[in-house]
C-alpha cells in the first residue's frame, strides 16, 4: 500500500472535510440557536450582513447557524449510511463467497433483484410506507438500500480468495467457515471494502440531500443540507443565498469524499487509475 | 443466440419478480400502518377499507393476490388520483422518455466525440481540465444546479420557462409552435441532467480508449499507414465500446431516477415527478407501481446492454 | 544495392538515474532482394530498432541520434503525411503476436484492405478484391470466406499469414518481420518463414528478419547481425557466422543451438542474462559474462573491428597483433 496522502488533491480533500466537520462541531457553541428566530416578523429573508453572515431564512432564522448545524447532520447521515451499507455488503458478500455453490448463487441473485430497484425510488417508497420516519430510521434506510454494490465487489474478491491456496491450506488445517471469513476473506477484501464504503459516503449525502429537498428525508425543523435547499427553493428569486450556500457546501463535501475514495483506491491498488 | 436470448430474458424476468416481491415485503414489514391516511375514520369503515385493499389477509395471500394482479397488468388503483396505476404510469412515461432520450443522445454523443479526442491527448492540459470539470459536474447535486440555472435564465431574464412540459395556454393543434414550446421547456432540465451525468460515460469511454490505444493492433495499424483519425476511431474507439454499451443499460433507470429530483425542480410531469407525488400523498399503490417500473427499467437496461454487447462485439458471440 | 541503411541509431528512455539507451549506436544495411537477420536475446534492443524504422518507438522512448535512410530518404526526419506515406507503403511490418496485433472487432479482410485504402491504391470493392487476392497469395485456402472472419476465428498460423498479407498489401520495398514465428507452433514456424522467403524472391523485397533464434537463420538469411545490450557485436555473411564466429557471445549462442533439426527452445546461451540498460558495463558490455575476457575488456570500450571479408566484430580478440 502506497501512502494515500501523497497527492495535493487528496490532502485538499481531507482538509475540506476536516474543516466542515470542525465547523459543524464548533458552530453550535458560537452561533445562535439554529431554531431561534431573532425577530419573528421583522427579520425574514435578510440580506447577508455582519450580524447574519449568510442572512436569514423565511422564518427569520440565522442561515449560517442552520448551515453549520445541517452540515454536521448531513455528514453524519452520509457516514453512518455508508458504514451500514459497507457492513451489510461485507456480511452478504463474504457470506456468499464463503458458502459458495447454490447458496452463493441464490444470495447474489437476490442481491441483483434488490439492486435493480433504483435506490432513490426504494427510499422514497419506504418513506411513503412509513409516515413519521425518524432521522435514525432514514439513515438506516439509506444504508439498507446501498449495500448491494459493495456486496458484489466483496464477493468477487472473496471468491478469488476461496479458490486460492491460502484458504485450501487453512481448510486442511481444520479451520471453520467463520475463521476463514475473519482471517482470510475479510483482510483480503478490506481494501476494496474501505474504498467502496468511502465512495458510498458522498453518494449517501447526495441522496439524503435530494430526498430531503423533495421533503421526503430529514424532517423539518431539523436542518440538513437537503432541508436547507428545500427551504431556499421557494425564495430563490428573493434570497438566492439560501440556495447557493448549502449547495456549495454539499458539492464541496461530496467532491472531497469522492476524491478521498479515489486516493484510497490508488493507495490500495496503484495499478488501477 | 436464440437459446442465449431466452435464458437471458428468463433471468431478467426472475430478477424483476424478485424485486417486486422485495418491494411488497418491504411495504408490509415497515412499521407504518397501510391505512395511515384513513386514521381518522370510524373503526368499522377502517375494517371495510382494510378488507377492500386486502390488508387484513395473511401476508402470503396478499402476496398471491398482488402477483396475480401483476400478471394481468394490474398494479392496483391510485389512492390519490382514483385511477388505475398502470394508466397513470403510461400517461407520465412519455415525458420521462423524452427527457431521458435527449440526455442519452447528448451524453453518449459527447462521450464518444470528446472521449476519443481526450484519450488521444491523454495527460494534456485539455485532458486534465476536462477531467476536473467532469468531476465537478458529477459532484453537483442536479436539483441544485437546476435551481442555479433557473435563477438567472428563467427568473431574472425570463429567457426560458422554469417549469412544466408545455405552456397550458397554448391552443391545441398548433403543431410546430407546440413542438417549439416543448423544446423550450426541455432546455433547462436537459441541460441540468446532461451536465451532471456526462462525467460517467465520458470518463469511462476515455479510459477505455486510452487503454486500447496502447494495444498492439493500434501500433500495427499505424505501421501500415492508416491515417491517425481512422486509427483513433476504428482501432482505438471501436474495440472500446464495452463500457459505453454497459452504460446504455444504466441509462434506462437513470432516465427514471436521475431525473427524479430534476423532474421535481422543473415540475416535469414524468415518472420521477409522479413518484414524488405518490410519496407526498401517501399513495402506496402508486409508489409501488413507480418503484416496480424503476426496477423494470434497471433490469431491462441491463438486458439491453447485454444484447447490444452480444450483437456488436464479435468476440462475445461464438 | 543498398535499400535500407541504419546509421548509429540511438534510442533513449527516461529513467530515475538519467536517460538509458536500450539501443546505443546500432548500424547495419539491407540490400534489395536480401535478407538480413538481426539476432539477439530479448532485451538486446532488436525490436526497438525495428520499431524505430517507422518511428513507432513507444513513448516516452524516442530516437535521440543516428539516421534511418531508405533509398535517398531520411526516415527519422519525416513527419505527418510524409511519414505515413512510408509506413506500409515502403516499409511493411509483420509483428510478433498475430493475435494481439490484429484488431479483434474488425474482419481480417477489412484490415488487409485498410493498407490499400490508406495509400490510395484501391477503394471499396476493388480494395476488397485485392485483399482476397493477397490472402490467397499468402496461402490462405478459401480466402473469399476467410476475409469475413474475425481474428479470433482463425488459427495462429492463419493469423500470421493475415499479418503478412497486411504487411505486403501496399507492396513495400522492405519487409520487417519482428519475431514472426515466436508465438507459433514449431510446425507452423517453418511454413511461415518459407512463405516470407518465397515472397521476397517473387517481389525482390529486402527483408529484415528479427529473431532470438539462430536456428531459423541458417539457410534463410544472407547476412546476420548479432546484437547484444543495445549494440551490434558481430555482422557477417550467414555461412561465415556458422563457420567462423568471431565474437565470444556469438560462439555462446551457437553452442546452444541444437545441431540436429527438431524443436528449438529459448536460448540460454551463456551463464546469466542480459542486464537491464541501466547496468550495462562501461567498457565491453559482454565482459561480465564472457568466458574469454581479459584485462582490457573491463577498461576500454571495443569498436567494430574487421574479422574477415565483410565480417566485423566488437571484440578486442579480433584486434590485429594479438
Amino acid at each position: 500500500m502506497t501512502r494515500p496522502w501523497r497527492s495535493a488533491g487528496a490532502r485538499a480533500a481531507l482538509g475540506t472535510l476536516a474543516l466542515l466537520a470542525l465547523a459543524a462541531l464548533v458552530a453550535p457553541l458560537l452561533l445562535p440557536d439554529p431554531a431561534a428566530a431573532p425577530d419573528p416578523l421583522g427579520a425574514r429573508l435578510l440580506v447577508p450582513s455582519l450580524a447574519h453572515p449568510l442572512g436569514t431564512d423565511a422564518l427569520s432564522r440565522d442561515v449560517l447557524a442552520r448551515l453549520a448545524h445541517g452540515t454536521g447532520i448531513s455528514l453524519r447521515v452520509g457516514l453512518l449510511a455508508a458504514l451500514v451499507a459497507g457492513a451489510l455488503g461485507a456480511l452478504v458478500g463474504l457470506g456468499a463467497a464463503a458458502a459458495g455453490g447454490l447458496a452463493d448463487d441464490l444470495l447474489m441473485r437476490g442481491t441483483d433483484a434488490l439492486a435493480s430497484i433504483p435506490r432513490a425510488f426504494a427510499v422514497l417508497f419506504a418513506v411513503a410506507a412509513w409516515p413519521g420516519m425518524p432521522l435514525g430510521g432514514f439513515t438506516l434506510l439509506l444504508g439498507i438500500t446501498g449495500w448491494m454494490a459493495v456486496a458484489r465487489i466483496v464477493a468477487a474478491e472473496g471468491r478469488r480468495m476461496m479458490a486460492g491456496d491460502a484458504v485450501a491450506a487453512a481448510r486442511a488445517l481444520g479451520a471453520g467457515r467463520r475463521r476463514i471469513i475473519l482471517r482470510h476473506l475479510l483482510p483480503n477484501a478490506a481494501g476494496q471494502l474501505i474504498v467502496a464504503t468511502a465512495l458510498g459516503v458522498g453518494e449517501a449525502m447526495l441522496l439524503e440531500a435530494g430526498l430531503s429537498f423533495l421533503g421526503a428525508g430529514v424532517r423539518p425543523p431539523t436542518p440538513s443540507l437537503g432541508t436547507l435547499l428545500h427551504d431556499g427553493k421557494d425564495a430563490l428569486a428573493a434570497a438566492p443565498w439560501l440556495t447557493v450556500a448549502p449547495g456549495l457546501v454539499l458539492t464541496a463535501a461530496v467532491l472531497a469524499t469522492n476524491r478521498l475514495g479515489d486516493a484510497l483506491r490508488d493507495a490500495f491498488d496503484p495499478r488501477q487509475r | 443466440m436464440a437459446g442465449w436470448l431466452a435464458r437471458r430474458t428468463a433471468h431478467a424476468a426472475v430478477t424483476w419478480a424478485g424485486a417486486v416481491v422485495a418491494l411488497f415485503l418491504l411495504l408490509r414489514l415497515l412499521p407504518g400502518d397501510p391505512l395511515a391516511s384513513a386514521a381518522d375514520l370510524p373503526p368499522e369503515t377502517r375494517l371495510a377499507l382494510a378488507h377492500l385493499y386486502g390488508v387484513d389477509q395473511p401476508l402470503l395471500t396478499q402476496l398471491g393476490h398482488f402477483t396475480a394482479g401483476l400478471l394481468h397488468g394490474d398494479l392496483g388503483t391510485s389512492v390519490l388520483y382514483g385511477r388505475p396505476v398502470v394508466e397513470l404510469l403510461a400517461a407520465h412515461l412519455p415525458a420521462t422518455l423524452l427527457l431521458g432520450l435527449a440526455v442519452l443522445l447528448t451524453d453518449f454523443g459527447l462521450a464518444w466525440w470528446l472521449g476519443n479526442r481526450l484519450a488521444a491527448r491523454a495527460g494534456s492540459r485539455a485532458d486534465r481540465w476536462a477531467n476536473r470539470a467532469l468531476l465537478a459536474g458529477h459532484a453537483l447535486p442536479p436539483y441544485w444546479l437546476g435551481l442555479l440555472l433557473i435563477w438567472p435564465l428563467a427568473l431574472t431574464w425570463g429567457l426560458l420557462p422554469a417549469a412544466g412540459l408545455a405552456d397550458p395556454l397554448l391552443p391545441a393543434g398548433a403543431g410546430a409552435t407546440r413542438a417549439l414550446d416543448v423544446a423550450r421547456h426541455l432546455v433547462l432540465p436537459w441541460l441540468t441532467l446532461t451536465l451532471t451525468t456526462l462525467a460517467v460515460p465520458l470518463r469511462h469511454h476515455r479510459e477505455a480508449v486510452y487503454e486500447t490505444l496502447a494495444s498492439d493492433w493500434v501500433r500495427a495499424a499505424r505501421a501500415r499507414g492508416v491515417p491517425e483519425g481512422e486509427v483513433l476511431a476504428r482501432h482505438g474507439a471501436r474495440p472500446s465500446l464495452g463500457p459505453l454499451l454497459a452504460l446504455v443499460g444504466a441509462w434506462l433507470p437513470m432516465a427514471l431516477t436521475g431525473s427524479l429530483l430534476v423532474e421535481g425542480v422543473f415540475a416535469w410531469p414524468g415518472i420521477g415527478w409522479l413518484m414524488a407525488e405518490s410519496v407526498g400523498g401517501r399513495d402506496l399503490p402508486l409508489a409501488t407501481g413507480c418503484a416496480a417500473l424503476g426496477a423494470l427499467a434497471a433490469i431491462g437496461g441491463m438486458w439491453l446492454a447485454d444484447v447490444l454487447h452480444r450483437l456488436l462485439d464479435p468476440r462475445v458471440a461464438a | 544495392m543498398t535499400l535500407l541503411s541504419v546509421e548509429d541509431l540511438r534510442i533513449a528512455f527516461p529513467a530515475p538515474g538519467g536517460a538509458v539507451h536500450p539501443v546505443d549506436g546500432v548500424s547495419f544495411t539491407v540490400d534489395r532482394g536480401e535478407t538480413l537477420a538481426l539476432v539477439g536475446e530479448s532485451g538486446c534492443g532488436k525490436s526497438l530498432t525495428a520499431l524505430a524504422l517507422l518511428q513507432l518507438v513507444p513513448p516516452p522512448g524516442r530516437v535521440v541520434g543516428g539516421r534511418v535512410r531508405l533509398g535517398e530518404v531520411d526516415v527519422t526526419a519525416l513527419r505527418g503525411e510524409a511519414l505515413r506515406a512510408v509506413r506500409g507503403r515502403r516499409i511493411g511490418m509483420v509483428f510478433q503476436d498475430p493475435l494481439t496485433s490484429l484488431n479483434p472487432v474488425l474482419r481480417v479482410g477489412d484490415q488487409v484492405a485498410e493498407g490499400l485504402v490508406a495509400h490510395g491504391m484501391a477503394q471499396g470493392v476493388a480494395a476488397r478484391r485485392r485483399a482476397v487476392e493477397l490472402l490467397r497469395e499468402v496461402g490462405i485456402a478459401d480466402a473469399e470466406a476467410r476475409a469475413d472472419a474475425y481474428p479470433h476465428q482463425l488459427s495462429g498460423g492463419m493469423r500470421q499469414r493475415v499479418g503478412i498479407a497486411i504487411a505486403l498489401a501496399a507492396e513495400p520495398e522492405l519487409l520487417v518481420a519482428d519475431e514472426p514465428t515466436t508465438a507459433l507452433d514449431v510446425t507452423v514456424q517453418a511454413q511461415i518463414l518459407e512463405l516470407i522467403d518465397q515472397l521476397r524472391q517473387q517481389r525482390g523485397m529486402g527483408v529484415l528478419l528479427i529473431t532470438h533464434d539462430l536456428g531459423i537463420v541458417a539457410g534463410r538469411a544472407d547476412r546476420v547481425a548479432v546484437m547484444y545490450a543495445g549494440q551490434v557485436v558481430e555482422a557477417c555473411p550467414t555461412a561465415e557466422l556458422f563457420a567462423a564466429p568471431a565474437h565470444p557471445y556469438t560462439r555462446g549462442l551457437l553452442a546452444s543451438v541444437p545441431r540436429l533439426t527438431g524443436p528449438v527452445g529459448r536460448l540460454t546461451p551463456i551463464g546469466g542474462t542480459v542486464p537491464p540498460p541501466a547496468q550495462w558495463p562501461p567498457a565491453c558490455r559482454f565482459e561480465p559474462r564472457c568466458p574469454e575476457r581479459f584485462a582490457r575488456c573491463a577498461s576500454e570500450r571495443p569498436t567494430l573491428l574487421p574479422a574477415g571479408d565483410g565480417h566485423v566484430t566488437r571484440c578486442w580478440l579480433a584486434e590485429p597483433g594479438r
